[in-house]
């Protein structure tokens, strides 16, 4: 154990001493995770990002409602949906309605039939929020007795993306208030109202509709007045229901610092395992075989300083880029786990890629690609959620998956509750490619 | 006395079965306080059998007995009694001398107190006390060259092993080295050096097993070596003009071998040359030969490799 000891010591000073590696392991991901930053607007900020294209579902259970007097039905549900479905290829059409255009380019709508299943694609991620209107909403609006509500089930957090939904559905909710029920229910029955009567009092067509148009305006400047109580009335009343549980919506950022993060620490814990064959090429590992110390012992040093070196890094990166202002959450205890599973699993990738592909060069010239492809895939450049179905599935067999995924969870707040299967997944991929690494390391020393 | 090193029928096939032999089959044995050399050209297959005896690689078969330990039944037992110098610089460059030495003491067991004092001792011994606390790479090659002989007399080995450790360095460093080996013998360590620089082995050994191909093709002494092979001694005369009579009379006295006329030279071969010359210069005397210079080259282990095998040892 002593020895294990030495060798870490030696290891972790060499690596901590070379301007090179310190370049790698903490400036070149900061500075990248800043520039991201940055470059998305999110600086300080929530973490989200440039948004379109929000994943949102809308069930309409309105039965809709029939004013004395009108003949057509009002349905203030179905109006919301059709707006939201409708304004959808908008840009495509050539529309030059603004909201439409909006809304055609901020949202990605579906109206669904099954509330179960849709609360789950809250819960699981897949959407960032969904818009319930009950059966009696527009009723309800109508009367001004209860309150309409609208219920908007939404991620937890700070997730931008579900608050502009509930924005939105709070301004349109507004507008309803304020000028839609104006108009649907005051103006018609008052114009109902004159016209009888001025045609009762047998008026010329002329006179009935100076008359008419003259009465119907001052009611309606008598009725502005009101709006404001209509709207402070809370005629509807949306209920923001935050999901306790599961994933939070599209936070790119949230997702793309600790993919960066764990990136650059493949590419260091790789570099590391890489020292071994190094090292068998400079003959210190021969020089460290003729003392009386099993290769076991020195093969398990090394990599217990690969490890050292990958929960430094971690820890350094996440401690630093908070100090900056990026965040990573404050489950101390879940990111101290995941900082652990994390760099295991990146030692263990590093000791396989050394061990099968037997020579410094070929580390870093094939090592260095599939690192890069396995980043790519694992959502260091562009998150998962953006890829299509097949990539998101491909995306999962990378560490780098898990590991960003997992602090992205941490950082909306999730606990270490949430993120038990990332923490098993890496704890599996780590085992088993530390296994296979030092089993290829020792067969090719061993001659 | 057993021998503190014995070697069995060890041989070293690389990439079995189909690989090559680097090790054919060597036996030896090496007596406690004796400087051995391993002499033979590069990939003679010297490197290998240090690396067999070090513990690195596994024999394919034979055994290496090392004070009464066996290097595949008690490798650990084995290096604890060793020190290994080895060809390449094998020292970390980022790191100081006395990094380096403390490093490889703690590998051994060493610590504390004892392992600071037996680093400042090495530094002193290999004179590199004063950059103690530099960087290896900053080190010219000749200091790396001390320091890595350095980190293999760490622990005090009763043996140590030098795989041609005076490679690519300035005559000056090489001289120095020659002479640690020397002391280090005088102090009572083992010594077994490979090399393929005859001056060297010729120098410091007291026996020398020259190899070639995996094999040893000669073991002995240097004198033994040399007389084993029944070379002669090169007289080399430089004169002005060689008249027609004197080669038959050169030839004539005893001992005499062949006799070879080049540009202004005639080069004799005789057993035991020195004794030869006084007549060789009378026959030239009689003959109205003025010399102007006489030259006694006596058979070395060049010449015996060159013998054995029809190779320079440079080759």
């Amino acid at each position: 154990m002593r020895k294990l000891l030495n060798i870490l010591r030696k290891d972790l000073y060499i690596r901590f001493t070379d301007v090179t590696a310190l370049l790698y392991m903490f400036v070149t991901p900061m500075a990248v995770s800043l520039l991201m930053a940055l470059a998305f607007g999110s600086f300080l900020g929530d973490g989200d990002i440039q948004i379109s294209e929000i994943p949102v579902a809308v069930i309409n259970y309105d039965e809709g409602v029939v004013f004395a007097g009108a003949t057509e039905q009002a349905n203030y549900g179905q109006q919301f949906v059709d707006m939201l479905i409708g304004s959808q290829g908008a840009a495509e059409r050539g529309e030059d309605d603004e909201m439409a255009l909006f809304f055609d380019r901020m949202f990605d709508p579906r109206q669904v039939d099954d509330e179960e299943s849709a609360r789950r694609m809250v819960e699981d991620g897949d959407l960032v929020a969904l818009i319930v209107f009950p059966e009696d909403f527009s009723a309800r609006v109508v009367s001004g007795e209860d309150a309409g509500v609208i219920e908007v089930y939404r991620s937890r957090g700070s997730d931008i993306s579900a608050s502009i939904v509930v924005s939105v559905v709070k301004g349109y909710a507004n507008a309803l208030s304020a000028v839609t029920i104006t108009m649907d229910t005051a103006i018609p029955r008052i114009v109902e109202a004159v016209i009888r009567q001025n045609a009762a009092e047998g008026d010329d067509p002329f006179g009935l509709f100076f008359r008419t148009y003259q009465e119907v305006w001052t009611v309606i400047q008598g009725l502005v007045s009101r709006i404001g109580e209509i709207a402070t009335a809370s005629a509807i009343r949306i209920e923001d229901v935050g999901v306790s549980r599961g994933r939070p919506g599209f936070d790119p950022m949230a997702f793309l610092l600790p993919a960066m993060a764990i990136f650059f620490l493949m590419f260091s814990s790789t570099s590391g395992a890489n020292s071994i064959l190094e090292e068998r090429n400079s003959w210190t590992l021969q020089r460290m075989m003729t003392t009386p110390t099993p290769l076991s012992s020195i093969l398990a040093g090394k990599m217990l300083s690969v490890f050292a070196t990958g929960v430094i890094q971690m820890a350094i990166l996440i401690g630093a880029s908070t100090l900056f202002g990026l965040k990573w959450g404050g489950n101390v205890v879940a990111m101290a786990v995941m900082v652990l599973t994390v760099s295991a699993a990146a030692g263990g990738l590093g000791a396989a890629i050394a061990g099968v592909a037997g020579s410094p060069e070929r580390v870093d010239s094939y090592g260095s690609a599939f690192l890069i492809i396995l980043g790519m895939l694992g959502g260091t450049f562009t998150p998962p959620q953006l890829f299509p179905d097949w990539l998101q599935a491909l995306s999962k067999l990378t560490p780098n998956y898990w590991g960003a995924d997992a602090f992205s969870i941490l950082a909306h707040g999730g606990s270490l509750a949430d993120v038990t299967t990332h923490v098993a997944v890496l704890l599996v991929i780590a085992v088993v490619l530390f296994s296979l690494g030092t089993w290829l390391l020792d067969r090719r020393i061993r001659l | 006395m057993p021998p503190i090193i014995e070697l069995k029928g060890l041989k070293k096939q690389y990439n079995p079965p189909d690989g090559v032999w680097a090790v054919k089959g060597v036996d030896l044995e090496i007596e406690e306080g004796e400087i051995f050399s391993f002499l033979g050209p590069n990939g003679a297959g010297k490197t290998t059998t240090i690396s067999m005896i070090s513990g690195l690689l596994t024999p394919t078969d034979g055994d290496a007995i090392i004070a009464g330990h066996s290097i595949r039944r008690e490798p650990m037992a084995v290096k604890r009694l060793i020190g290994v110098v080895p060809q390449e610089i094998a020292l970390y460059p980022t790191l100081t001398a006395r990094q380096n030495l403390t490093f490889f003491g703690q590998m051994y067991g060493w610590g504390g107190r004892s392992l600071r004092k037996r680093v400042d001792e090495v530094l002193e011994f290999i004179g590199l006390t004063e950059r103690a606390n530099d960087k290896v790479k900053t080190f010219s090659g000749g200091m790396k060259r001390r320091l890595n002989i350095g980190v293999g007399l760490l622990h005090k080995p009763r043996i140590v092993y030098m795989d041609e450790p005076t490679v690519g360095i300035d005559p000056q460093s090489r001289r120095r080295i020659l002479d640690t080996v020397k002391l280090l013998n005088e102090e009572g360590m083992t010594v077994l050096y490979t090399t393929h620089y005859m001056e060297e082995a010729q120098e410091l050994s007291h026996r020398v097993g020259i190899i070639d191909h995996g094999v040893i093709i000669a073991l002995g002494t240097v004198g033994e070596l040399v007389q084993m092979v029944g070379e002669k001694d090169a007289i080399r005369l430089t004169v002005q003009e060689v008249p027609g009579n004197l080669i038959e009379a050169l030839k004539a006295i005893e001992g005499v071998g062949e006799v070879t006329v080049g540009d202004g030279t005639i080069t004799v071969m005789a057993d035991r040359g020195r004794r030869a010359l006084p007549r060789i210069i009378n026959v030239a005397d009689d003959a109205g030969v003025r010399i102007e210079s006489v030259k006694v080259e006596e058979p070395d282990l060049e010449a015996v490799f060159l013998h054995l095998t029809g190779r320079a040892l440079r080759e």
